[in-house]
């Protein structure tokens, strides 16, 4: 670029490029515009192409986005799409120096993947959806699991009800009646203290001045979570085209 | 309220009930619902609540969202949700007329939900998933089916590459190889004529003048759909969370 370009030269000529480039038409997923309380009609593909003849509707990867590999692992999902990943981190350490098993470990470093990544509401239903053909099913039940029995403490297990929800939801606060179901339901299964496990390393102060990396967990993943060759999402799975949402969140049909 | 009360005033007091409502609850989007608008912010529940003292994280309805009753049926979906759902009724009138299986009908009624109220990116595979556990195996099969078949021709069928098709996504539009192989695999199935179906009826230009209601279909929803007594979202299915999502698509966790 030239540089005699003033700074506002440069801004408009980067505008300018950004909109030739951008020849693609985004129609945003009904979920999406609900969350924004838009009942709107959503953007007519065929007027936009009116006034743009080159437009298409996106198919394919969004420019916008950070590209994913071909075949995407779970630790590009945690590189490319996951927001920070401390929490999640902070947990799965706290998991390994409690001595607990390596799937569980796995366990707390996923169980919050929905609501880093995807979805939040009852994000350890979706988030346990998401892994369950990859990992032994005790960590999918855990998963699901704990997003139940986070709203109930069991002191002797070490699970206080947490002041944060106070905090976030009022002190008036009582689970749906589907979570009460839920933890009738689970508090006499058999992995009751996997799920439970969850909710005691999700800890819900966070130190920081500790810094977990992913690295530490690459060999518990490898070893736990059954990474499909064809990359996560191109694997046929029965929740292939959910990982496929993340890749593309923003897809046209 | 008062009759000498302005439609303007009654529009202002209505508005300022809404906010009131919305005060004490903060709304947080998903990561899928940002990374579809290329935001990478990942919301503080803290932060939010130091910033509004009073406001608690939204755990209930969505005020500003028409509300669902307790136990939800899909016609509850379909008028609180969906609509407008022109679309599959005229896709599912056209099935009638054609005098295809009830069954099918169901199918062609159902068939883009996934871009009528959740995710639009690989809709097919959405919708099948959410109906699963309520439809004969044909049935979610077929919706999942034509994801695929869509992008392919089957003049001998009456199925011929949609025009739109060529102008939305471009004469040069080639489907993702995981398409092609479901393609693939699809068109040597026992079912492959049910998702053909689809297609066939699955029909492009919409007559403005036709207005097709819900109500023509309620009796084949009542012997296809097997309906929960607890309601869609409250059944404990494998699907279950995905029907709660669409009815609070902001809760917080």
């Amino acid at each position: 670029m030239n540089d005699a370009m003033s700074l506002s030269q440069r801004a408009d000529a980067l505008e300018q490029k950004m909109s030739d480039e951008l020849d693609y038409i985004l129609v945003k997923s009904r979920l999406y515009s609900m969350a924004e309380a838009d009942f709107g009609p959503p953007p007519n593909p065929g007027a936009i192409m009116a006034q743009n003849p080159r437009a298409r509707v996106l198919m394919g990867d969004d420019p916008r986005l950070p590209k994913m590999p071909e075949k995407p692992t779970l630790i590009d999902f945690f590189r490319y799409r996951f927001g920070p990943a401390a929490h999640v981190l902070q947990s799965a350490r706290h998991a390994v120096n409690a001595g607990l098993p390596e799937k569980m470990v796995l366990a707390c470093l996923l169980h919050d993947i929905s609501t880093m990544g995807f979805i939040r509401g009852d994000h350890g239903y979706w988030g346990a959806q998401l892994v369950e053909p990859y990992v032994d099913s005790e960590v999918t039940w855990a998963i699901r699991a704990h997003q139940v029995l986070r709203f109930y403490p069991d002191e002797a297990a070490g699970y206080e009800y947490p002041a944060s929800y106070i905090k976030a939801f009022g002190a008036d606060y009582r689970p749906d009646p589907y979570i009460e179901a839920d933890y009738q339901r689970m508090k006499n299964h058999k992995w009751y203290m996997s799920g439970r496990m969850i909710t005691v390393h999700d800890i819900y102060s966070f130190d920081p001045n500790v810094e977990v990396e992913l690295s530490e967990f690459t060999d518990v993943i490898g070893r736990n979570f059954r990474q499909p060759e064809e990359g996560l999402g191109y694997d046929n799975s029965p929740v292939a085209h959910m990982w496929r949402a993340m890749i593309r969140p923003a897809k046209y049909l | 309220m008062n009759d000498a009360i302005s439609l303007s005033q009654r529009a202002d007091a209505l508005e300022h009930k809404m906010m009131q409502e919305l005060n004490d609850a903060i709304i947080v989007k998903s990561r899928l619902f940002l990374l579809a608008d290329a935001d990478f912010a990942m919301p503080n529940g803290n932060k939010l609540q130091a910033e509004r003292p009073g406001a608690k994280m939204l755990m209930g309805d969505d005020p500003r969202l028409p509300k669902m009753p307790e136990k939800p049926t899909l016609v509850d979906f379909f008028k609180l949700r969906f609509a407008p759902a022109q679309h599959l009724l005229q896709s599912a009138r056209h099935a009638l007329k054609a005098g295809v299986p009830e069954k099918m009908i169901l199918a062609c009624l159902l068939h883009d939900i996934g871009v009528l109220g959740f995710i639009r990116s690989d809709h097919g595979y959405w919708g099948a998933q959410m109906v699963e556990p309520y439809v004969d195996p044909e049935v979610a099969w077929a919706i999942r089916a034509h994801q695929a078949l869509r992008f392919y021709a089957d003049e001998a069928a009456g199925y011929p590459y949609p025009e739109q098709y060529v102008k939305y996504f471009g004469a040069d539009y080639v489907p993702d190889p995981y398409i092609q192989a479901e393609y693939e695999r699809a068109r040597n199935h026992k079912w492959y004529m049910s998702a053909r179906m689809i297609t066939v009826h699955d029909i492009y230009s919409f007559d403005p003048n036709v207005v097709a209601t819900l109500d023509e279909f309620v009796d084949i929803i009542g012997r296809n759909f097997r309906q929960p007594a607890e309601g869609l979202g409250f059944d404990d299915s494998p699907s279950a969370h995905m029907w709660r999502t669409l009815n609070r698509p902001t809760k917080y966790l």
